[in-house]
């Protein structure tokens, strides 16, 4: 950051004045400060809308003041939200109005926080049953979207059958000649403490109808899989045009099938845990 | 633009909005700041400040408007930025131009240090002028950008005022910006 050269050096005595909030009306604009004055509360919160959610959780560290201002639910709500629209979508299904326990600071963060651990292959500790989980699937194209959301609880399997994920989809219009077509689907913990993004911004178009794989799945330090081997598993079902059911799994690349329920809930506890 | 120094006594500025109204060209507005410092502009440029766009709509502008809250050197360089982007370049028909405005803009905004800047989104603030109050917070948004607290702190400014308790609680909230 650039300093002007000091032409003159004011008193030390005007250091309340820094506390102050900024006036316009200085009589003497040739005076310099040797470090500029902190910003006041209203160029906070002026500057605080173009601020992305790693710079506000910065900021908010910086002070007392400045946590305040830059923690307010008004501005996370500002944040234009692609990813955390999804999740926003997916709570206000269940209920109609917006739950008391949901802070939009802390949805993004987490939100955020989750890519940022998808990107790092950050690992964890573990034991979470399907109870403790929400699924959500997320397919769009253009201006059509569906999101669909499963709770773990009401998913059956035996522990030694394979997961699967099945989004029905029929009734919100995707046609099997669409092209970038996105699927994505999440893993949240419990109370959307902790989230695990399968598959980010996929684009596909639908007019093969037939399934894909994502991109290598994050490694975890497991015992069960060194390296990644895991992948995203993505199948359509049409019903003649019409994309009817989305199904997804967890499948290992050494052998292209989807893995076991225990298998699963055994990689996604790394992620979802500390 | 044509600036002159006078004493800011009410008298003085009254003759001169009187003065004004009788000898102004057609389609020039003078902005006089708090400091008493006068800028003559055409009209076009002076619409971009809200406040005065919808006293020139609701008829209720002389041709000198006196700008109480900004001193001379900021609405200097806020009538600067005005008229450089009287006319937006639209993005997908003029690139060039886009660019080179953009490119003006870094080089506006690279001579000023934190405290114009800050002086200037206050103005910008009060005169309703969004798009320099967008650009001038966007930049003061950028040098927070990718820094830890303590940097922040150190280009700001700013005391450390959590107590240790405090402190640690609001980083752990945060902890997942620290982690590379």
């Amino acid at each position: 950051m650039k300093q002007n050269p000091l032409k003159r050096k004011r008193n030390d005595e005007i250091n309340e004045e820094t506390l102050v909030l900024m006036t316009m009306h200085k009589e003497d604009d040739e005076h310099e400060h040797t470090k500029p004055s902190p910003p006041s509360w209203e160029i906070l919160c002026l500057v605080g809308p173009y601020m992305d959610p790693e710079s506000l959780a910065v900021a908010s560290c910086v002070s007392a003041t400045w946590s305040k201002c830059f923690s307010s639910e008004d501005l996370w709500k500002l944040l234009p939200a692609t990813r955390h629209s999804i999740f926003y979508k997916a709570i206000t299904k269940e209920e109609t109005t917006k739950p008391a326990w949901l802070s939009y600071k802390r949805l993004i963060s987490e939100a955020e926080s989750a890519a940022k651990r998808r990107r790092n292959n950050q690992p964890a500790e573990p034991k979470i049953s399907l109870s403790d989980l929400v699924f959500i699937v997320h397919v769009s194209a253009g201006s059509k979207e569906a999101v669909v959301v499963k709770q773990g609880k009401d998913l059956m399997f035996g522990s030694y059958e394979r997961f699967q994920i099945e989004a029905d989809v029929s009734d919100s219009g995707f046609t099997a000649d669409m092209k970038d077509v996105s699927m994505s689907w999440n893993v949240v913990l419990r109370n959307y403490e902790r989230m695990f993004l399968i598959s980010e911004s996929v684009k596909k178009s639908l007019d093969s109808k037939i399934g894909w794989f994502t991109d290598e799945l994050p490694a975890t330090k497991n015992r069960y899989c060194d390296g990644s081997n895991l992948v995203g598993e993505v199948k359509p079902s049409f019903n003649e045009e019409v994309l009817d059911k989305v199904v997804f799994a967890i499948a290992d690349s050494r052998n292209w099938k989807s893995l076991f329920v225990d298998d699963v809930l055994r990689y996604l506890q790394c992620f979802l845990i500390e | 633009m044509s600036s002159s120094k006078k004493s800011s006594d009410g008298k003085s500025s009254e003759i001169e909005e009187a003065v004004a109204s009788l000898t102004m060209p057609f389609n020039k507005i003078l902005l006089t700041s708090s400091d008493g410092e006068s800028f003559e502009i055409d009209e076009a440029v002076a619409r971009k400040f809200q406040i005065i766009a919808h006293m020139i709509e609701d008829d209720c502008a002389g041709k000198a408007i006196p700008i109480d809250n900004v001193t001379g050197d900021i609405l200097s360089k806020i009538i600067e930025y005005a008229k450089k982007h009287v006319v937006e370049p639209d993005e997908d028909e003029d690139e060039e131009a886009k660019k080179k405005l953009d490119s003006w803009d870094a080089k506006f905004v690279e001579k000023l240090d934190l405290e114009t800047i800050f002086k200037i989104i206050l103005a910008a603030n009060y005169l309703n002028f969004e798009g320099l109050l967008g650009f001038a917070s966007q930049t003061v948004a950028d040098y927070i950008k990718d820094k830890t607290p303590e940097e922040v702190r150190e280009i700001f400014n700013i005391e450390n005022d959590f107590t240790p308790e405090e402190e640690e609680a609001i980083r752990k909230e945060n902890a997942w910006t620290f982690n590379g």
